[in-house]
């Protein structure tokens, strides 16, 4: 299950930046994959710290 | 009798949950049971019954060409079916309050229509599915 982030003023029940699921949007009546498409929400990014602070892969040595 | 007269107080419309309230001019929703014609010899008159419902919704919406407003919503709603919400009073759906909701809803055509000193509109017809009346 997707999460997404309201870009739109104008999905009903939702304000800008909320950040939704799929069934979320989908009983409001929205639909998601149409709505991606037309730039009234966005994925949300992935944020965690685990992938922020990894460690880096070390340069392979002879 | 009880009449309404509508100030432009549409106070719910929504096209697949975007709400347009704030741009709509007109709306209409249209419910229909074609009637098909049951009339035989041994009737003593015409008779019909009702075929597969159907319904309408044309809306004529002020157009704006920015991201997720009314031209751009159009465009992306061709060739797809959509849920139609309207209720036309203020109070909660209710007894004297109704909500119409037309689901599947199939948008055949976005058309762009400008003219010179004139706001831009667009008019969208919605056909298929069926519209529900709601009162509770």
């Amino acid at each position: 299950m997707a999460d997404y982030v309201i870009v739109s003023g104008r999905l009903r029940g939702f304000k800008p930046g909320d950040v939704v699921s799929d069934a979320d949007l989908l009983a409001a009546g929205i639909i998601p994959a149409k709505n991606l498409a037309l730039g009234s929400i966005k994925e949300k990014q992935n944020t965690k710290a685990s992938r922020k602070y990894a460690k880096p892969i070390e340069e392979e040595t002879e | 009798m009880a009449t309404v007269t509508q100030l432009g107080k549409a106070t719910v419309f929504t096209v697949g949950g975007t709400d347009f309230n704030d741009q709509l001019v007109s709306l209409e929703m249209t419910k229909t049971a074609p009637a098909l014609d049951a009339t035989t010899l041994a009737s003593t008159s015409e008779t019909f019954t009702a075929g597969l419902p159907t319904a309408e919704t044309t809306f004529t919406l002020l157009g704006s060409f920015a991201t997720s407003e009314a031209i751009q919503f159009a465009f992306g709603d061709v060739g797809t079916t959509t849920t139609i919400v309207f209720e036309p009073l203020a109070a909660a759906p209710g007894a004297s309050s109704p909500r119409y909701t037309h689901t599947d809803g199939y948008l055949a055509s976005a058309p762009i229509v400008v003219n010179v000193n004139e706001l831009v509109q667009i008019t969208l017809t919605y056909t298929g599915g069926s519209i529900a009346q709601a009162v509770s």
